[in-house]
């Protein structure tokens, strides 16, 4: 690790070589309290290729944003500067203008839109506010010959598969006469033949002058473009490397932590026998686009047994959610291959089928999958369980006083705060909205809890609580967790084993006690 | 500390309901909702009686405006149950007419009164049932089915009668909603609603004793002043020369059908849950195909009840009956504050809405009124109460 050059504070080199394109100085940005970004320095020049890597959440979309003027001029600290002039872009479309362009990891492409006028989104060609139909259709076909894509640009963009979306928002941005394009993880939603074709086309970019930010968790892609590597965590630059170093130290650069600290925060209690087993699954493929069409998941194996907690790691788009919402019934595709959920053979059809047979997931997406926005804490609480609080004359009818002391019960074994049920879910703060919805998944007969990311967003209180509250429905419960995450914390401290996922496949399997280096190299296709 | 001792103080202990306090922030716009719904109808009564000195307030014309306010308040509180969920239905009014032609023909065949009755429940149900299956099973949004409904259930009626009037109805047929209940039915009735307020009392007493803070005064205005209430007007109505009709008889029951499916049920939690946010209860295991489709079979038997209220009224039916009733019923659920977003209201809400809508058409009518300045005066109403809401909400908000 003695190689690692920290260079935080970095002035731009005054060296020889080619001009310096693009630079940032001291460049932070705040969210209400928390600061995401803090006293970035960084210098592109002509016919660059710098990759920055970090774990999620270590600040580098903030970073793009930043650059390419999403976040505007006057909303963020420090300055960029682009052929050593300041720039103050008030907008996206101001950057593009000048010449920064960014694609993007999240899409925004129109499908009732026309090919050619996505590809043009922000720009239309034409005069007098007068859209040039013609000229646009050429400008997409040539964009579009780049990675030998034979569509009609001006066929609707819905009838684009979500690779297809990606390479014509790349096409466009690639034909752009740009002086720095900003890729942020371009290659997450292509297969390897049109990555290489990506990668190929950004290497005559780069003869030509253009300097390239590239946004990656794939560490292998490195090897292959990127001639300098910055690398960010918790919103500073901790590294900045000369050539693209091995992986080990990057790895070491991303969770800037020795082995030794890591082993500090584990030693709880493991666990000491596992009883039988509560899923089982083999072969899974999640597909999206037709059976034909791209597997998000590759015949994933994995068991779960009762009072175990199953860590399920991977980085964004390494397939995760998509395997969780196929054990739940939620996955509106095709999926193939055998599960068993407690005694009931077969993938659930719908989440209602699921949570009969005694699996519950907890879903990433707070917001529109979690929260009943607008009903009571007590109705949020109990809306899995509405079959179990039902009256002894009829099952059609809900008995309060069940109801009642059930929801008083749930809450004061969850701590949720304030203990007022009959408030709207919505004024309770991120921590407790996850615990009520934690609680919410507390069914009778519960085998297999799914929880996807259940501490994203959480403040470190809520956290430290919700951990507590799965050790105890693992062990007293005798349930069968599957904890997903992309935090190596979370799932080194809180798993008594972690598969890794990466694009699509259960790569490994770690025992607990494996290093968080391990996991992040499984996960980002380090070793194979 | 502090924080700890708070909780055990509000948490409800077990065997205590919760039902006053289960309901959040918006649930409490609603009840204030009611009471200003409540207060508007008085003051609006207020200027018919004086206007119309003292013609308005008389017993035959409030059993005249029960008889009026009948099928909307019907259809009212079965859209509720939609609207709450977060779907519509635009094809009430020709679904009720093709449902009371249903009742006609099988009277005028000769059948007997049980039998027509039935008929035109089941073919309720049967529009229920196939809008049912094209919103759920197709996926086409409720607003486009049923406003195909709207079309295709009246073009059938149509064709069947070649746009003509089919009756008369037996009186017996006739006496279901116009008909006067006799004085048994009556004192019956106000022995219910004053047990009902004696039980109400006694209950909000004991929740009242157990718990720290005081009850707030609307919820014993709605449980107790208000079955209290309509008692007295019942009775003061039966007095009168035509007395109470049977139509009462209909509007409670399906009221308070509704009511206990909506606020007791699991079915009605789950269409509030539904309501609020579709995708986040479908992951909470709720089985909203089924839910939904339930809903739109209540809303059948729905129709049904309101076409033989519908020919009752009228004796016969006629080409035109129900027109523009969706639309009526629509606007009194939405007055009485079910959110279009789905997610909020009440049937109690839905039935006073129409009954404040019938006492503008009533009122202006008696002060000989242009019928056309009664659709201006409810339009206005309408977006009144809606824009109110929204303030009333906003400025909540922006509090909190």
């Amino acid at each position: 690790m003695a190689e690692v050059a920290t260079t935080t504070g970095l002035v731009p080199h005054e060296g020889t070589g080619p001009a310096v394109v693009l630079s940032g100085h001291d460049l932070g940005k705040t969210y209400g309290s928390t600061k995401v970004l803090n006293g970035v320095n960084f210098t592109l020049r002509e016919g660059e290729v710098l990759a920055i890597a970090g774990e999620n959440g270590a600040g580098k979309s903030t970073l793009m944003k930043i650059i390419a003027g999403i976040i505007s001029a006057g909303d963020y600290e420090g300055s960029v500067q682009l052929d050593g002039d300041e720039v103050m872009f008030a907008s996206a479309k101001a950057g593009t203008e000048a010449g920064v362009v960014l694609v993007p990891q999240e899409l925004h492409v129109v499908p009732h839109l026309s090919i050619a006028e996505n590809m043009h989104q922000g720009n239309l060609p034409g005069r007098f506010g007068i859209y040039d139909e013609r000229l646009s259709i050429k400008e997409a076909k040539q964009a579009l010959a780049i990675f030998d894509l034979h569509l009609d640009p001006s066929a609707p963009a819905s009838t684009l598969s979500p690779p297809q979306r990606r390479l014509i928002v790349l096409a466009a941005a690639l034909h752009r006469s740009a002086r720095v394009l900003i890729l942020d993880e371009p290659t997450a939603a292509l297969t390897d033949s049109e990555a290489s074709v990506l990668l190929e086309h950004i290497q005559s970019l780069r003869s030509s002058g253009v300097g390239i930010i590239y946004v990656t968790h794939r560490l292998d892609e490195l090897d292959q473009i990127a001639d300098r590597v910055l690398v960010l965590r918790n919103g500073a630059m901790v590294s900045e490397f000369d050539t693209v170093p091995p992986r080990r130290d990057l790895v070491s650069a991303m969770l800037g932590k020795t082995l030794e600290s890591i082993q500090a925060i584990r030693g709880e209690a493991t666990i000491e026998e596992t009883g039988g087993r509560v899923l089982k699954v083999r072969d899974l493929c999640v597909y999206s686009g037709g059976i034909t069409g791209r597997a998000r998941v590759h015949n994933a194996n994995l068991d779960v047994f009762e009072g175990e907690i199953v860590g399920l790691y991977g980085l964004v788009g390494a397939g995760r959610s998509e395997l969780a919402r196929a054990l739940y019934g939620a996955w509106p595709e095709t999926i193939t291959g055998e599960c068993v959920i407690g005694g009931s053979s077969g993938f659930p059809k719908r989440p209602h089928r699921a949570v009969k047979s005694g699996l519950v997931l907890l879903s990433e997406d707070r917001k529109s999958q979690g929260i009943l926005s607008g009903q009571s804490v007590a109705r949020n609480l109990t809306a899995s369980m509405l079959g179990e609080l039902t009256t002894s004359m009829s099952r059609l009818l809900l008995d309060e006083q069940k109801e009642s002391s059930r929801v008083a019960e749930l809450m004061k074994k969850l701590g949720v705060r304030p203990s007022r049920p009959d408030l709207p879910i919505d004024a309770l703060s991120g921590g407790n909205q996850q615990k009520v919805l934690l609680g919410r998944c507390l069914i009778d007969g519960l085998k297999v809890l799914v929880l996807d990311e259940p501490t994203l967003g959480v403040d470190v209180g809520a956290r430290k609580e919700i951990y507590l509250m799965i050790r105890s429905i693992a062990r007293e419960l005798k349930v069968g967790i599957l904890l997903i995450s992309s935090d190596v914390d979370e799932v080194l401290t809180q798993a008594d084993r972690t598969l890794v996922m990466y694009k699509g496949r259960i790569r490994a399997e770690f025992p607990r006690g494996a290093s968080s280096h391990d996991l992040l190299s499984a996960a980002t296709g380090a070793v194979s | 500390m502090t924080t700890l001792k708070q909780n055990t103080e509000t948490l409800p202990g077990p065997g205590r309901s919760i039902s006053g306090g289960i309901g959040s922030g918006l649930r409490r716009l609603l009840v204030s909702r009611l009471a200003v719904l409540l207060i508007a109808t008085l003051v609006l009564i207020l200027y018919f009686q004086f206007a119309s000195d003292g013609v308005f307030l008389t017993p035959t014309n409030a059993s005249l405006l029960l008889r009026q306010a009948a099928v909307v308040a019907v259809l009212a509180a079965g859209v509720a149950v939609l609207i709450i969920v977060g779907e519509i239905d635009l094809s009430m009014g020709s679904a009720a007419f093709l449902a009371g032609l249903v009742a006609a023909q099988c009277q005028v065949a000769g059948l007997d009164l049980v039998t027509s009755i039935l008929a035109a429940v089941g073919a309720g149900v049967l529009m229920g049932i196939v809008q049912a299956i094209a919103t759920v099973s197709f996926a086409i949004p409720a607003f486009i089915v049923t406003l195909a409904g709207f079309l295709v259930f009246r073009g059938i009626g149509l064709l069947w009668t070649n746009a003509g009037a089919v009756g008369p109805v037996s009186s017996d047929f006739i006496a279901l909603t116009e008909g006067r209940m006799p004085a048994v039915i009556v004192v019956a009735i106000v022995v219910l609603l004053m047990l009902t307020a004696v039980l109400q009392s006694y209950r909000t007493f004991r929740d009242a004793k157990a718990s720290i803070t005081p009850t707030p005064a609307r919820i014993y205005l709605q449980k107790v002043v208000v079955p209290l209430a309509a008692a007295a007007a019942l009775i003061w109505i039966s007095l009168g020369r035509s007395g109470a009709p049977y139509a009462t008889i209909w509007i409670g029951v399906v009221a308070l059908a509704l009511g206990v499916v909506l606020n007791k049920g699991k079915f009605g939690r789950q269409i509030f849950l539904l309501g609020s946010n579709r995708e986040a209860a479908v992951y909470a295991g709720i089985n909203a195909k089924r839910t939904v489709i339930i809903a739109f079979i209540i809303m059948g038997v729905i129709y049904g009840i309101a076409g033989v209220m519908l020919t009752a009224r009228g004796g016969t039916s006629t080409a035109d009956a129900g027109t523009t009733l969706e639309l009526v019923a629509i606007s009194a659920a939405v007055v009485g504050g079910n959110s279009l977003r789905g997610g909020v209201g009440s049937v109690v809400g839905a039935v006073m809405g129409a009954f404040l809508l019938s006492t503008i058409d009533n009122g202006m009518a008696l002060l000989g009124v242009s019928s056309y300045a009664q659709n201006v005066a409810k339009g206005l109403i309408l977006v009144l109460a809606v824009g109110l809401d929204g303030y009333f909400l906003r400025r909540r908000r922006s509090r909190s």
